[in-house]
């Protein structure tokens, strides 16, 4: 991780944990990170540019209504109902400790603007707030399509929020817009993977395939029971289901296929049309269909699942770990170094990130190890400064760090790619 | 503003409280690698070499200034220590090690200054117990230990500034033969030490090798000089001058052509300017020295100065009476090359001729929290941060070969700006007492790296190296347009058409192109 130079870093007066950073896509393109610090401080962070070209950092407090002195936040998550305009949707569940009684009070509080709009205002949409009492203690807050089909034809598709919790259920909450209000969705049909379980959810994550005709769902829980699962969401029926233990807390499961989708990018100019019908014939079809499960457990070494579609978990590898005191804490699953394949980036408390990369005949080794100022809660890895290069950003118990690429490396990373669009060309010519 | 975390640090327990200026970073073994030396208020020199502690030092009194330089004018690095109660004392790694431990060390001690003492010396007491600690210093064999070579009462009140110049950055500048001018105040090729007081006066001082065992042996024999550790002379006072004000900091400064002069910080943004020099062709004021008469007979040339105040940011201050710090001789990169030609080309200062006829920059911060950079009394840029900067020090961060101005504040919060004005900022979660920047050694057999060194207030030194800055500005990636233009190349499109589409191309396409070849495109 060379590559990667300190672009920026900014304090959080409180420690956040692993469910309170998300990142905001506005449909222009550009993203902005919102990061929540358990003591009820929200702040968004964005990127600037000045008009010499400067990348100027900027962090504004947030101050989201309906969130009491007192209070603290558990978890925070974000979507834009919009593809094309920008009608955003923010969760955050929070814990209010009331003075009476030794009773805890907690809330989903759903914030929105109340129309679709081209400007995204935060602190208009911080104000407008819908709450959702709880009776139990929020964890893991995710959001997912809802798909409903008649007839082979989809009906409905909507974005709808999960929220796990201390009553060792998983809820749905959806928008019920008629009434102005969110619910929990009573009926179990339409999830009906999410069954009770014997300690809490710590993480969960969901997965659809490209027609959304089906939905691969994986969940872990606080002792060390994992499942997963594969739903058919025309029937709603559970295709298969595996489930597995392991002995410690599992801090993360994340599904992701070993190949993204093609681009969708044109441009209406013969030149580049071209290249990229070469980009997509570069990929196997096969490649794909196929999803891999990442388990990040706390104590013992992380495990990936191969090809999940095809053996379930079966087809298992341990990813190595250098120390075993730490505590794995997050995971990201990404290709920063451009060559086509995904590495496993990993933080643990021990203040450090391993990189984990797949060679194809040692398998997946621990390449590298990157210090960083403190215990590592959170990794994503995201365009925040809206050049197109993706910035690796840590979520840490002091703060947030921005990683930007080196230069240097990325134009000979351009060049050697675009070499290898162009050259073939000329070798076809001449045949 | 940009901010970053640092994560490669080392911390030494180090107890007591340092002033500003007991804290350097020097070589003082002429290993060529840097060390740390910090001071404390109990008497305690420690210096830090590579991780770990290499020596103790115990004077009796406070120590205010920590200095490493070439002071004695021989090519050899020695650490001076400042007292409170004004003595100055010189170690240095003996030559040739223990052959004569430390026997004439009360030899050096006279009373050099015929001013007025102000304080009552208790001079003999500290002799003892100095040599005491110094011989049992010298059991531990293994590790060359650095002796004392010299002691002297230097005429003095409570506390001494010792002028960052000498000593600071003469390692770093000694692989291209420029330190010779270092600490050069008065433009003779030979090191002063400049002290300023708190009761307003800054004084100059040069060592001279006394008469019966004059200068000449000493560079007879070339490096090995036998009898180093005692050695045969004094500091003796050049001038004294008289500030208005009390004194913030005093630094060294060169203007265009070359001539030295030495800037001392007064309070509100100001600075007083002196110009000392061995020849005659400066005018005279009435500013003269005052210790001159008492000087030393072998200091043949008439030296003469020429003192102006200048009141650059005073429009500015909220605060007229705020403290303030100044920094001289900020290198720039566009005058490298003709610093280099100078070193070369010539020796003699009126030969080298400039090509631009503007001085080096230099910097000024007050405790208020403003930052001016000042190139020929004119300011350049200020900035104001809500933090008290009570600490100004330069270092090329980025090594681009320009210099960066490191400032610090009580809290902690260090700015590292460039001399476009660009900043980056650094929080160190905790309050200092004493900041210095620099270069260190961690290994004798690796280059020396960026450090931040800070001394807090919980008994430790926490030194941050390797500052991972190449750049202090931040910006979007842009590809190289030619390099992209290819992709567009197309039978009867013509390189500059190819070119044409990239450049019309709106910055979200381009955007999405980048992104589409860096993540999408296998190879």
């Amino acid at each position: 991780m060379e590559q990667f130079k300190d672009a920026h870093y900014f304090y959080i007066p409180s420690q956040g944990n692993i469910y309170t950073m998300t990142d905001l896509k506005l449909a222009n393109g550009t993203k902005k990170l919102l990061v929540a610090s358990l003591k009820r401080e929200i702040f968004c962070f964005e990127y600037q540019e000045s008009s010499t070209g400067l990348l100027i950092p900027t962090t504004k407090e947030i101050s989201f209504t309906y969130i009491p002195n007192g209070a603290e936040i558990i978890s925070m998550d974000a979507f834009n109902k919009s593809s094309t305009n920008n009608e955003f949707v923010i969760g955050i569940t929070i814990i209010k400790n009331s003075n009476d009684s030794d009773s805890l009070e907690t809330y989903l509080n759903i914030y929105s603007e109340w129309e679709e709009n081209i400007d995204f205002d935060i602190e208009n949409i911080a104000q407008n707030c819908l709450n959702v009492e709880l009776n139990f203690i929020p964890y893991k807050l995710l959001h997912t399509y809802l798909v409903t089909w008649q007839n082979d034809e989809m009906v409905n598709k909507e974005i709808v929020f999960i929220l796990s919790g201390s009553d060792l259920q998983v809820h749905v909450y959806r928008e019920y817009s008629s009434d102005h209000v969110y619910k929990e969705l009573e009926s179990k049909d339409y999830f009906p993977e999410f069954s009770k379980t014997q300690s809490p959810v710590i993480w969960i994550d969901v997965y659809y395939t490209q027609d959304l005709t089906e939905r691969i769902t994986s969940f872990c829980c606080e002792c060390g029971y994992m499942k997963l699962l594969r739903v058919d969401t025309k029937t709603n029926k559970v295709i298969y289901n595996f489930s597995t233990r392991f002995g410690n807390y599992i801090s993360k499961v994340q599904i992701f296929p070993e190949k993204d989708a093609p681009s969708t990018f044109t441009l209406e100019t013969g030149g580049l049309i071209k290249c990229l019908s070469k980009i997509d014939e570069t990929r196997g079809a096969a490649d794909d269909r196929k999803l891999n499960l990442v388990v990040v457990n706390t104590i013992l070494p992380a495990v990936i699942f191969h090809d999940i579609l095809e053996y379930g978990l079966t087809n298992y590898v341990t990813l190595p770990r250098h120390d075993t005191t730490s505590i794995l804490t997050c995971c990201e699953i990404a290709d920063i170094d451009f060559d086509g394949e995904k590495e496993i980036l990993i933080g643990n408390s021990a203040e450090e990130i391993m990189l984990l990369k797949h060679h194809h005949n040692k398998g997946w080794c621990l390449e590298e190890l990157k210090k960083i100022a403190a215990p590592v809660l959170g990794l994503k890895y995201v365009d925040v400064s809206g050049d197109g290069v993706k910035e690796l950003v840590i979520l840490s118990m002091k703060g947030v760090h921005v990683l930007q690429h080196d230069f240097g490396c990325l134009q000979k990373v351009l060049d050697s790619k675009i070499k290898s669009l162009t050259m073939p060309n000329i070798a076809e010519l001449k045949l | 503003m940009r901010a970053i975390s640092l994560v490669k640090r080392i911390k030494f327990e180090f107890t007591g409280n340092v002033v500003r200026d007991a804290l350097t970073l020097g070589d003082i073994d002429n290993d060529g690698c840097n060390e740390l030396i910090v001071g404390n208020q109990n008497g305690e020199v420690v210096i830090f070499k590579g991780q770990e502690k290499y020596q103790t030092i115990i004077q009796s009194h406070f120590v205010s200034c920590v200095a490493v330089g070439n002071i004695l004018n021989d090519n050899r690095n020695v650490l001076i220590i400042i007292t409170a109660d004004g003595w100055c004392y010189l170690y240095a790694i003996p030559e040739r090690q223990t052959e004569k431990l430390g026997s004439n060390l009360s030899d050096g001690v006279e009373e050099v200054d015929g001013q007025n003492q102000s304080t009552s010396g208790s001079g003999s007491v500290e002799t003892l117990s100095n040599t005491d600690t110094t011989s049992t210093t010298k059991l531990r064999e293994k590790q060359l230990q650095l002796i004392c070579i010299h002691q002297q009462r230097i005429p003095a009140n409570a506390k001494f500034y010792l002028t960052k110049a000498i000593g600071r950055d003469n390692f770093l500048h000694s692989h291209n033969f420029q330190n010779i001018l270092l600490g050069d105040v008065d433009g003779d090729g030979l090191n002063e030490m400049v002290l300023g007081l708190t009761d307003r006066v800054v004084r100059s001082y040069r060592w001279i090798n006394s008469l019966d065992k004059p200068n000449l042996k000493a560079t007879e024999f070339g490096m090995i000089n036998e009898s180093s550790h005692d050695l045969q002379g004094k500091f003796v006072a050049l001038n004294k001058w008289e500030c208005a004000n009390q004194i913030g900091s005093i630094t060294l400064h060169h203007s265009w052509d070359g001539r030295a002069s030495l800037l001392i910080a007064q309070p509100g943004g100001t600075f007083m300017r002196i110009r000392c020099s061995s020849d005659d062709s400066v005018y005279q004021t009435g500013f003269e020295s005052s210790a001159q008469s008492s000087s030393n007979d072998s200091q043949s040339e008439n030296i003469s100065s020429a003192v102006d105040y200048q009141f650059l940011g005073i429009s500015r201050m909220r605060n007229q009476n705020i403290s303030t710090e100044i920094l001289g001789d900020l290198k720039s990169p566009n005058e490298d090359s003709t610093e280099k030609s100078k070193s070369t080309s010539s020796i003699e200062k009126s030969e080298t001729s400039r090509s631009t006829s503007s001085g080096r920059p230099y910097a000024v911060a007050t405790l208020d929290g403003t930052i001016m950079l000042v190139q020929d009394e004119i300011i350049l840029w200020a900035i104001a941060v809500d933090h008290q900067v009570f600490a100004l020090t330069k270092l090329d961060v980025t090594g681009n070969g320009s210099d960066d101005i490191v400032v610090c504040s009580w809290d902690g919060q260090t700015y590292i700006l460039d001399q476009e004005k660009n900043s980056v900022r650094f929080h160190l979660e905790e309050p200092v007492q004493a900041f210095t920047s620099g270069y260190y050694n961690l290994n004798p057999n690796e280059p020396a790296v960026t450090c931040l060194v800070y001394v807090t207030f919980k008994n430790t030194i926490i030194l941050y190296y390797d500052i991972p800055l190449k750049d202090l500005i931040c910006k979007k990636f842009e590809p190289d347009i030619e390099k992209l233009s290819e992709l567009f190349m197309d039978e009867g499109r013509k390189p500059e058409e190819a070119m044409d589409i990239v450049r019309n191309m709106d910055k979200k396409t381009k955007q999405e192109l980048v992104d589409c070849l860096l993540y999408k495109v296998n190879i």
